[in-house]
């Protein structure tokens, strides 16, 4: 025991050992100090700072003809646009300032006024005078200008790295429809929503979090659309947060919602512009966060899990009937091996006799009970899905044709399983990829389990208490004080409106009142079309 | 707009009353009526739904004098606490009663027609666990699943009438007016217990956003279900005829299954419909159980709901297992009906009512 204590003691030591650097951050990782009027104090300070940070680039440079004033420009290397850079600021302050007669009075009295004002041919500059606000300047890829006898810095918007652009989207493919995704930068991501819709009561609001990562979140909505409250809830909830860092929209999407013990999702995500447009003009609000191409809607409610994109892009048949698809698919997802199990070992009766003696026929050779045979099948696919996931594309092709089609006919031959159970297996698998939201379907193929249980150990009536668990489980929850199976319950709240758009998808003209999210005065969403006056 | 104060719409309450009135009854509900008034049936079942309608004005009545307030505390406001009490848990033991013998008859039907080898224990135990985890959840809970729930249960139960309307003979019906009208007056007596659910909007009407719509909630949940009734009434001795409703213990059941679907994909569809029974039965076990550590609570004047769930699940568990059979289990029932189940949907709600106006209490007196 001594002995241990005594290494654990030594460790500490090394492991505590104060840090250079550790004198200028707070317990908050933040970093500390004002700036100073002495140009080589700052650049010692950001040196220490930077210590072994290789990837800065940094030069001090005599401005102008004379060279009696120092100046210092740091950055990091390729997340900044150099042609700005060069251009605008060091070819302006080295090359440029030379023109200047340097006797011009205005130059002597109020040097560093008349370089920010007339030596930088960029519009997008800001003055600090933190340390903090200069080292994440230069850590988000902006560019920092110290100049000498002056406590202050100019951070010229320089960010501009590599990325790999707007590219189609991958995960929510529409027939009609704009094929533009969003990527990783916010930036970019902001951009297409403000694309598409020119209001100024579009805010993007924008706040930081994760003391380390420093991601930049937006929050953006229509100011006068969306529900105060649940803006106000949504940012408390937001700024509660104190993480190291945030890598993807998925922490702040679990950090932040309503129930965490649910395996059902209760804030959207979506990569697409257009349907984050068409969120935010209902009155909900997207999270953008940076370093992902997803982006979280909230509130959402199970319904909106089960529209698409391309519901209001097609005509309203089609779509009314793939709605209805969507929601029976669902169901199958959660549902069809229960069922299947239920029918076959407790009620045989219920199945036409035709097929019933077809069932008993195919399942005549296989040694197992209905419910083992089942698990058996569904966690083979379960391991297929998640083999499939991760292969690169020409070998996942492989991987489908032999797992499924090869393993599947030799397992149906062995009499291991009979061939309704790959028939039912499948038709489970299909079901789960026709509704849009891959978190949905998860949620569901959690639940598929939960109801095999409870129908293997009471046929029927133990399906239905599966049903109900599920279905007690779903009302119970709220997505920022929404109930979460809105509008199938309560769909009196809207005038019955918010019914035009769930199950069916009603033709666009009589959509004309925005859904419950939006402010209660302002759910007019049409005035007039053609067909109603 | 949403907070969780346990309030509820007039919708929401009216769909939980719909759910909870309609059960188990209407499974016998024809071969009852036929008892009184054979060809004459549906005018007791009618009459029943009057009577139900006199006993939802008198409880709404009393209830919506004291919005704030269950009947824990508005029956001790107007007759002194300790008669209060006495009523209160008179009620509670009434609801236990009920509920247990429910479940048990529900366990008994579903060991027949589904489960043949399960033990009825567990179909008990198992309905009285899940409608437990629900209550804890909260009357908003109760209220939105109820509105999911009235969909599962009503729509195929329609589609199964429409479609037995095809099997039935309304000359079984006639001759029509022979019985005479105290006859039908006694089974309209009688067949009015089965609206003894109505007990709940003594305790339910607080829980309403709006607690003066309450007498709208009840008439709308009544006439629903009243219709219904008769519907079911009317097609089973069309489909039967009086003689052979009389011989049925289930005649409802009977006539569904003498539905045939056109395409006959699913045979035996009894069996489908008791899935959907099922569910009724959750939706009223879960009434009576909520309502029952509803009064327990109040009296206890515990600050936490639905806490006192658990205990009772043990409780109406035992007591449900006490009458040895099926008959007895119905015996029982009767008994309990014939004798107390006037009690709270009559003469207690009036007296309330008297004795309030009288004492000018309550809301009346502005």
């Amino acid at each position: 025991m001594k002995f241990i204590k005594k290494r654990e003691k030594k460790i500490s030591k090394e492991e505590f050992a104060p840090h250079p650097e550790d004198a200028l951050h707070d317990e908050n990782n933040k970093v500390t100090g004002a700036l100073s009027t002495d140009l080589d104090e700052n650049i010692e300070r950001l040196d220490i700072l930077f210590k072994d940070c290789n990837d800065l680039v940094k030069r001090k440079f005599p401005m102008g003809t004379q060279q009696r004033t120092n100046m210092y420009i740091a950055y990091i290397d390729l997340m900044v646009d150099r042609k700005t850079i060069e251009m605008s600021v060091l070819d302006q302050l080295i090359l440029g300032i030379r023109d200047v007669p340097p006797s011009a009075p205005e130059l002597k009295q109020s040097l560093y006024e008349s370089m920010r004002d007339g030596g930088l041919a960029t519009a997008d500059i800001k003055e600090v005078d933190t340390m903090d606000e200069v080292t994440l300047a230069i850590l988000s890829g902006d560019t920092v200008l110290f100049m000498d006898g002056y406590a202050k810095v100019i951070i010229i918007a320089t960010k501009g790295w590599p990325n790999r652009g707007i590219q189609a989207p991958e995960t929510e493919v529409v027939v009609q429809g704009p094929k533009e995704a969003f990527s990783e930068s916010l930036r970019m991501n902001t951009v297409l929503i403000r694309r598409r819709i020119r209001d100024t009561k579009l805010k993007v609001k924008q706040l930081q979090i994760g003391t380390r990562s420093r991601t930049d979140i937006a929050l953006v909505y229509m100011e006068d659309i969306v529900r105060p409250s649940i803006l106000e809830e949504l940012e408390k909830r937001l700024h509660s947060i104190e993480i190291d860092a945030i890598l993807e929209s998925g922490y702040i999407q679990q950090l932040i919602e309503d129930d965490w013990n649910s395996p059902f999702p209760q804030i959207q995500t979506t990569e697409r512009p257009d349907k984050t447009a068409s969120s935010i003009l209902e009155g909900r609000i997207a999270i953008v966060v940076d370093n992902t191409p997803f982006v979280l809607i909230a509130p959402a409610v199970f319904a909106s899990f089960f529209q698409a994109a391309e519901d209001y892009y097609q005509r309203w048949h089609v779509m009314s009937f793939v709605r209805l698809i969507r929601y029976v698919a669902g169901f199958f997802a959660a549902a069809l091996p229960g069922l299947y199990i239920a029918l076959t070992t407790f009620h045989p009766a219920m199945i036409p006799t035709p097929l019933a003696l077809a069932m008993a026929g195919a399942r005549e050779a296989v040694p197992f009970p209905a419910v083992i045979e089942v698990v058996i099948m569904e966690l083979a696919f379960e391991l297929l899905r998640e083999a499939g996931i991760r292969l690169p594309a020409p070998i996942g092709s492989t991987i489908g044709i032999v797992g499924g089609l090869i393993i599947g006919q030799a397992a149906v031959e062995a009499g291991i399983v009979s061939p309704i159970i790959v028939i039912i297996v499948a038709v489970t698998a299909i079901s789960s990829f026709a509704i849009p939201a891959i978190s949905m379907t998860n949620g569901f193929r959690i639940m598929k389990y939960i109801i095999i249980l409870c129908s293997a150990f009471l046929g029927l009536y133990g399906f239905w208490l599966g049903v109900l668990v599920l279905l007690i489980h779903l009302v119970s929850l709220k997505s920022f004080n929404i109930p979460y199976m809105y509008p199938y319950v309560s769909c009196n709240l809207n005038g019955y409106n918010d019914l035009k758009d769930s199950i069916i998808r009603v033709p666009t003209f009589l959509i004309n009142k925005r859904p419950l999210f939006a402010r209660a005065d302002q759910r007019i969403r049409m005035k007039s079309s053609p067909k109603k006056k | 707009m949403f907070s969780m104060n346990d309030k509820a719409s007039a919708r929401q309450v009216t769909i939980l009353l719909i759910l909870d009135l309609f059960g188990t009854a209407a499974l016998t509900l024809p071969r009852r009526a036929a008892e009184f008034a054979s060809e004459d049936a549906w005018m007791v079942v009618i009459g029943g739904v009057v009577l139900a309608l006199i006993y939802g004005f008198l409880i709404t009545s009393v209830a919506t004098l004291f919005p704030q307030d269950s009947f824990v505390e508005f029956s001790g406001k107007i007759v002194t606490k300790p008669i209060g009490m006495a009523l209160s848990l008179l009620l509670m033991a009434k609801l236990m009663a009920g509920v247990a013998l429910e479940v048990r008859v529900f366990g008994e039907i579903l060991k027949q027609t589904l489960l043949p080898k399960t033990p009825i224990e567990v179909i008990i135990i198992s309905m009285l666990l899940i409608t437990a985890y629900l209550i804890r959840k909260g009357y908003e809970c109760r209220a939105r699943i109820a509105e999911i729930l009235v969909v599962i249960v009503f729509l195929p139960l329609i589609f199964v009438f429409l479609l037995a309307l095809f099997n039935a003979d309304f000359t079984n019906l006639l001759p029509m007016f022979k019985t005479p009208a105290p006859k039908i007056l006694e089974g309209a007596y009688y067949l009015g217990f089965t609206f003894g659910g109505l007990e709940v909007m003594l305790l339910a009407t607080m829980f309403l956003v709006k607690p003066k719509r309450a007498p709208r909630v009840t008439t709308t949940a009544i006439i629903v279900v009243g219709f219904f009734n008769v519907a079911v009434t009317l097609i089973t001795l069309a489909t039967f005829g009086s003689m052979e409703t009389n011989k049925q213990i289930w005649p409802t059941m009977q006539m569904m299954q003498s539905v045939n679907f056109p395409g006959l994909f699913i045979e035996r569809q009894d069996v489908l419909m008791m899935s959907f029974w099922i569910l009724s039965v959750f939706a009223i076990v879960n009434a009576g159980l909520f309502f029952i550590s509803f009064i327990a609570t109040r009296m206890l004047k515990s600050s936490e709901h639905y806490y006192l769930v658990l205990p009772f699940v043990p409780i109406l568990y035992f007591i449900s297992l006490i009458p040895d059979n099926i008959a007895q289990t119905y015996e029982w029932l009767d008994f309990m009906n014939r004798y107390f189940g006037i009690i709270f949907l009559f003469p207690v709600p009036l007296i309330l009512l008297m004795i309030a106006k009288m004492r000018k209490l309550g809301d009346t007196v502005e």
